[in-house]
Formats: structure tokens, sequence, C-alpha cells
């Protein structure tokens, strides 16, 4: 019985040690550049039932990124969204809003934004892990980070993503 | 010593058994855009997740594509215990 725990306890680790490996971003070809997606990555919310999924979405031949996200929260009237990390920030009320929709007791807003490519770049270089700051009319400030220890492998990914497709 | 190595060989296996693979779903006669969506389920045991949507509109609401040009599936597995599919969709 003993064994048996131990063997589907290792087997849990191992699933979640490779599921965690799989591939963060994609590589395509275009006409205006190399195009890199990276995939969906949920930030740690500093506030309790909020969440923030976002997506990235790099085109060397552009001058911005894309940055599109999912934020949920029991309001949905974004007024401003924030980026910042160590010295550099961005902020903009110029966002678009995909959708929303209701999920459980929260709404889900998809926002999408274009960070200018400098800003987002001086972002990855920091030591200072990324936040995400979302305000809205009728709730306070929700804010979504990196964990200390997955920022340091994010910057490095994104490092080495961005030098590859230039 | 003998349980370290069992154990050691059955990580190994699975290991060897974990795959991702992507595959094409369907192109359009659209232009290629520079939108992406992506939409997951993951299946833990090949049970379905009580809300899971890995659909073409999912994905497409996610990027804000209104003009699909192609999509692909991508699948990562470790047999027979967790499986993550992944439908891209790319357009304008």
């Amino acid at each position: 019985m003993n064994r048996l725990r131990l063997l589907i306890g290792c087997v849990s680790i191992f699933v979640s040690v490779i599921a965690s490996a799989q591939g963060r971003y994609s590589l395509r070809l275009m006409d205006e550049g190399n195009m890199v997606f990276f995939y969906p990555c949920k930030l740690a919310s500093l506030q309790k039932g909020r969440s923030l999924v976002y997506d990235m979405n790099y085109i060397t031949g552009r001058d911005s990124v894309v940055v599109n996200m999912t934020f949920s929260a029991p309001c949905s009237d974004v007024e401003t969204v924030k980026l910042m990390a160590g010295d550099s920030l961005y902020e903009t009320t110029d966002f678009t809003v995909f959708y929303r929709e209701r999920e459980k007791k929260n709404i889900a807003s998809r926002i999408h934004i274009l960070c200018p490519k400098d800003i987002y770049e001086a972002f990855f270089r920091s030591d200072k892990p990324l936040v995400v700051e979302v305000t809205t009319k009728s709730c306070s400030v929700s804010r979504f980070s990196y964990k200390p220890s997955s920022w340091k492998k994010e910057r490095a990914i994104v490092h080495e993503a961005i030098e590859l497709a230039k | 010593m003998k349980k370290i190595l069992s154990l050691l060989a059955v990580a190994a296996a699975f290991t060897v058994t974990s795959c991702t693979t992507v595959a094409p779903l369907t192109a359009t006669s659209n232009q290629v855009g520079s939108k992406c969506g992506v939409a997951t389920e993951t299946r833990i045991l090949g049970f379905y997740p009580l809300a899971g949507d890995h659909g073409i509109n999912k994905a497409a609401k996610e990027g804000g594509i209104k003009k699909i040009s192609h999509v692909d599936v991508e699948t990562f597995g470790v047999f027979p215990f967790y499986t993550k599919t992944t439908t891209q969709v790319y357009g304008e």
C-alpha cells in the first residue's frame, strides 16, 4: 500500500513537471517579419476572487506588441490598464474589449492593448517581476504579478524568443 | 535501492510516452492574418472536464479574430494520465 502511494505520488509530480515543460511560444513567418505568439499565462492575483490570464503577440516588423488579457472580477467597467516592471511603466485608457461574459460569480472581460515595443522589451530586462494593474469604476484596483521564481524563467524565455525571431 | 531503480524506470517510461503534436485542422481563402487566439481543454485520465471549450469560436474570440485564415490543433499528452488540447486560430 505504501509503495502504491509512493508510486502515485511520483507519477503525479512527474506529470506536472512534464506538463510545465511544454513550449511557451510559437513562431510564424509573415510578410511583416516573424511573429512570436506567447501562449496564455496566468498571473498570481494580489486580491481574492480575481484572475488575469494574458497572452502576447510580438511581430518583428511592427513597433508595438499586442497584449490580450482575460480579466475576471465582480465588475467589468475597466478604466485603465497599467503594466510595470522596475522603472518601466505603460499605462493606457486606449484599449478594446473583445467580449464580456458571465463566469460564475465574476464577469470575464477580454481586453486588448497595444504596448510600445521598446517599453515591452524593457519590462523583460527588469529584475523585478511584471505587474499588471487593472482599474475599474466599480471595484478597487486589481493587481496581478509573477512569482519571483516564475519571473526569472519567463524573462529568459521571452528574451530567447525575441532574439531568435529577429 | 531496488525501489528507487524501479521508480526511476517508471518515470523514464512516462517521459518517453509524453509528446506534443501540432496538426492542421483547416485553412480558408482569407489572407494569412497577424492575429492569434487560442483555446485549451485539459483532460485527466481521459475524463472530460466539467466546463471545457477548445472550439474554433472560442479561440477566435480570444484573439479578436473576425476573419479566420487557418486553424491548427496542438495536443500534448502524458499517456494515459494527462492530455492538453489547444486550438490555435490565425486571422484578422
